[in-house]
């Protein structure tokens, strides 16, 4: 449910303020709207202390799954205020 | 191994269960809306039930039992199971594939640029399997660091749990996250029509 965070920030109009759920766990992240989104990862893993595997490890999705161009700026996404983005740890190597 | 050892002290095991479970119920709308539905978690089990809210109408794909004894010194256990009577699957009976794309770095370069211009990766190369059995009637395992049965494995002992133990692996988060990207976010519907030719009589003699 969008609220008062979502709201664009009229002093700093670039930023944005993310919900990444790292994990499981979730946390909130001040990004740039110009910035790529894999800016936001190793922020998101600093506030949660997930520092046990490196960025580059790790995988951006939206709610229904979908994986996101690490590559792509935030403003390309238009995400809706209380989008939740889900980080999550790419599996080992198996089968 | 035998498997029903006690090498932890069940009260830490319990915490650090509780603490995951919590965690999980902090969020369980959010899972929810992925097809995630946890019907049972009680120390040392938990028995989650895996949808697909993406179909039309929505899925019920399989179920998981998950078990923590001894976590964390050992990785959670993970059973697929059906989601309505919870009995084991043998291998032959698991309704959907898991199988896993290599990573684009170890893509040859040639297979990478046909990907680049469309050709279906299904036609250049062949997925990893993640669901492991020796034969159909087995029941199978997903081969995945961060579970159980991987790390028990002869052919992983050079793999061991306590290398992964504490970096973000083997968390009951982490475990459901895998079996739904590999297991049911790539499902859909798929319609197959079959064309056969035979012999047909189109008039019938006297």
């Amino acid at each position: 449910m969008p609220n008062e965070k979502d709201k664009p920030n009229k002093d700093k109009p670039n930023q944005v303020t993310l919900t990444v759920i790292v994990n499981g766990n979730p946390t909130e992240v001040t990004a740039n709207v110009h910035a790529p989104i894999h800016t936001v990862i190793p922020e998101a893993l600093n506030e949660t202390d997930n520092k046990g595997q490196p960025p580059e490890n790790w995988e951006l999705r939206d709610e229904p799954g979908n994986l996101l161009d690490p590559q792509r700026k935030i403003e390309e996404f238009n995400f809706a205020p209380g989008t939740k983005l889900f980080l999550s740890l790419k599996a080992g190597i198996g089968g | 191994m035998a498997e029903l050892s006690l090498l932890v002290d069940p009260a830490v095991s319990r915490a650090k269960f509780e603490r995951e479970v919590a965690e999980y119920r902090r969020l369980e709308h959010e899972h929810l809306r992925r097809g995630w539905m946890m019907l049972h978690a009680e120390y040392p089990k938990v028995f989650v039930v895996f949808s697909n809210p993406a179909m039309n109408p929505p899925a019920v794909i399989f179920g998981a039992k998950l078990d923590f004894t001894n976590y964390d010194l050992w990785a959670p256990s993970v059973t697929l199971v059906n989601p309505f009577t919870q009995e084991p699957y043998k291998a032959r009976e698991v309704p959907v594939h898991f199988l896993r794309r290599p990573p684009a770095a170890e893509i040859p370069p040639q297979v990478r640029a046909m990907l680049q211009q469309g050709v279906p990766f299904e036609q250049l190369m062949r997925p990893t399997p993640l669901l492991v059995s020796y034969t159909p009637d087995d029941e199978p395992f997903v081969c995945l660091p961060g579970i159980r049965e991987y790390h028990n494995h002869p052919g992983h002992s050079g793999d061991s749990w306590l290398l992964h133990r504490g970096r973000g692996e083997g968390t009951l988060y982490f475990i459901l996250d895998q079996l739904f990207k590999y297991g049911v976010q790539p499902i859909a519907y798929v319609v197959e029509t079959m064309y056969a030719v035979k012999l047909a009589p189109q008039v019938i003699p006297e």
